[in-house]
């Protein structure tokens, strides 16, 4: 056979232009919709992220021959009963304790702006004898400015407190309780048309890039969100472990924030430990306490760091501490609290995305 | 009733590698675990459904139609060195080599293939060993039936060359 034939490369300049514009479209709309819609999507983030966690051990179940929707049942009774246990012997005891807080809150505040004024009155003493030794200096007002600035931080945070503790009330909660199972129900029955689908709607030359792509982001952020997960349990029952055993209060309270807010990298682990910290400066005030629990988040902190992380997070998303923070509060200030939350992801799958257009342009020196 | 793919699809599918004879010895339940992470791409005249020099991440079984391995640069006229026929397997080296391939792959008319990806083979392999062996004993009988045809061609071209 010696015929000959043209060979028209599948990747030329002009269809990768068009490409370009139309795969920053389908971002744009990705991220505005995310944007705009986050609120009432919410419940169907949450399911995504839920049921692709849970879509390797429906997979498994599936492949002992059992048909899918048995599969994805089986994994819904599972987690059930294991919610439902939980709720029973810890929820009463959790609500107690969160309406105990709510109730105190006011009381705190008050607590709060009490010892600022005792700590100014303090500073600005010292600060007029230090005026009177040191007259040269002049009038310094950096004291009433600081401690000025501090209270109306705290008396705003309060009442951001306040109101929050209005917007997870029952009502604004109750419905992702219904849609998240129903949304994670479906995506289970249906991921592997789900991908098919998308897979079937990208153009022929970008079938096996676009297959890469989604098999180096499952493998990337697969870990990342699995390690995560398991690492905010391991963190949130140490920490309510550990302060049950140092007598704190709301104990459990303290450690299921301390382990939901390990999802943000870095900021997390702060706030878990000042918010503990802090409870135990307003309820008791004794400098020996808030040692014990300072010691008691060095300890959980040493033990992510040196034990959870390595084994559990090891090989997943390693992302410069710098780029990871700027992620956080850029995520911060998009969406709030879940942009902090998806920061790291969004992030890895942008830097992905981008890695295999570079690659492309390389290879056929598109540039 | 599923939202995205209708399942008459993966039901012709199913049939598809059911009488291919490749897969003959595959169970019923293989044959839906392989058809699982298949997916049906459609190809123009002409069109290049494998470039050389680029990496190589999956597996095709033409479907329907016919394809042209072609070796040449791009951009270019290529020689036809070999014609892949409905029911054959290519691409397979993908499975074995990280290297890229070293011809192309083009569209002899409007065809339909399978393709599966690279890693999505080796996952089911790895999972389902008694699948796994009798997948790459196929190959392994396609790749040693190639390399016969291949053999003989050079026999003849070297003959034909002492004899001039």
């Amino acid at each position: 056979m010696n015929e000959s034939i043209i060979i028209t490369s599948k990747y030329q300049k002009k269809n990768l232009i068009y490409d370009l514009i139309v795969i920053v479209i389908i971002l744009i709309l990705v991220i505005s919709i995310s944007y705009f819609l986050y609120k009432p999507l919410t419940s169907l983030f949450i399911a995504a992220i839920i049921s692709y966690l849970l879509l390797t051990v429906v997979d498994r179940i599936e492949r002992l021959g059992v048909i899918r929707v048995i599969a994805v049942s089986i994994v819904f009774l599972v987690i059930g009963a294991i919610l439902t246990a939980g709720i029973i012997n810890l929820g009463p005891l959790l609500l107690s304790q969160i309406d105990t807080i709510q109730e105190r809150l006011p009381q705190y505040k008050e607590l709060t702006l009490n010892k600022i004024t005792y700590i100014k009155d303090k500073l600005y003493y010292f600060q007029t004898t230090f005026n009177k030794r040191f007259p040269i200096l002049g009038e310094i007002h950096v004291v009433e400015n600081l401690l000025d600035s501090i209270s109306k931080t705290a008396t705003h945070g309060f009442n951001e407190l306040l109101s929050l503790s209005t917007v997870f009330s029952v009502i604004s909660i109750l419905p992702l309780f219904i849609f998240v199972p129903f949304f994670t129900f479906f995506l289970l029955l249906e991921s592997r048309s789900i991908k098919k689908y998308l897979i079937s709607l990208v153009p022929n030359r970008y079938f096996e890039v676009f297959l890469n792509f989604l098999y180096r982001i499952d493998n990337q952020l697969g870990k990342y969100l699995g390690g995560i997960i398991i690492e905010c349990v391991i963190i949130g029952t140490l920490s309510a472990t550990g302060l049950y055993i140092l007598n704190v209060n709301y104990f459990l309270f303290i450690g299921v924030v301390a382990g939901i807010v390990n999802v943000v990298p870095y900021l997390g682990p702060l706030i878990g430990s000042s918010l503990a910290i802090i409870i135990v400066l307003l309820e008791s005030g004794n400098m020996a306490d808030v040692f014990q629990v300072l010691i008691l988040f060095v300890a959980i902190r040493l033990i992510d760091d040196l034990l959870i992380i390595p084994v559990v997070i090891s090989s997943a998303v390693k992302v410069h501490p710098v780029i990871v923070l700027l992620a956080i509060l850029v995520g911060e200030y998009l969406m709030g609290i879940i942009g902090m939350v998806l920061a790291v992801p969004i992030y890895e799958v942008t830097r992905i995305i981008l890695k295999e257009i570079q690659g492309i342009i390389y290879r056929h020196h598109l540039t | 009733m599923p939202l995205f793919v209708p399942k008459e699809k993966s039901k012709e599918l199913i049939e598809f590698l059911k009488n291919n004879p490749l897969l003959k010895d595959l169970t019923k339940k293989e044959i839906n675990e392989l058809e699982m992470i298949t997916h049906l791409r459609e190809y123009k005249n002409d069109e290049v459904i494998i470039q050389s020099k680029e990496p190589t991440l999956a597996i095709y079984i033409m479907k329907r139609g016919n394809a042209f391995v072609v070796m040449g640069s791009v951009e270019g006229k290529g020689e036809i060195i070999e014609k892949i026929e409905e029911g054959e397997i290519f691409g397979e080296m993908a499975l074995f080599e990280n290297e890229p391939c070293s011809v192309h792959i083009i569209a002899d008319g409007d065809v339909q293939v399978l393709g599966i990806f690279k890693y999505d083979f080796d996952a089911l392999i790895h999972r389902n060993k008694e699948l796994g062996i009798k997948l790459l004993y196929n190959i392994a009988k396609l790749l040693s039936s190639r390399l016969m045809r291949i053999d003989t061609k050079l026999y003849k071209n070297s003959a034909s060359t002492n004899q001039t």
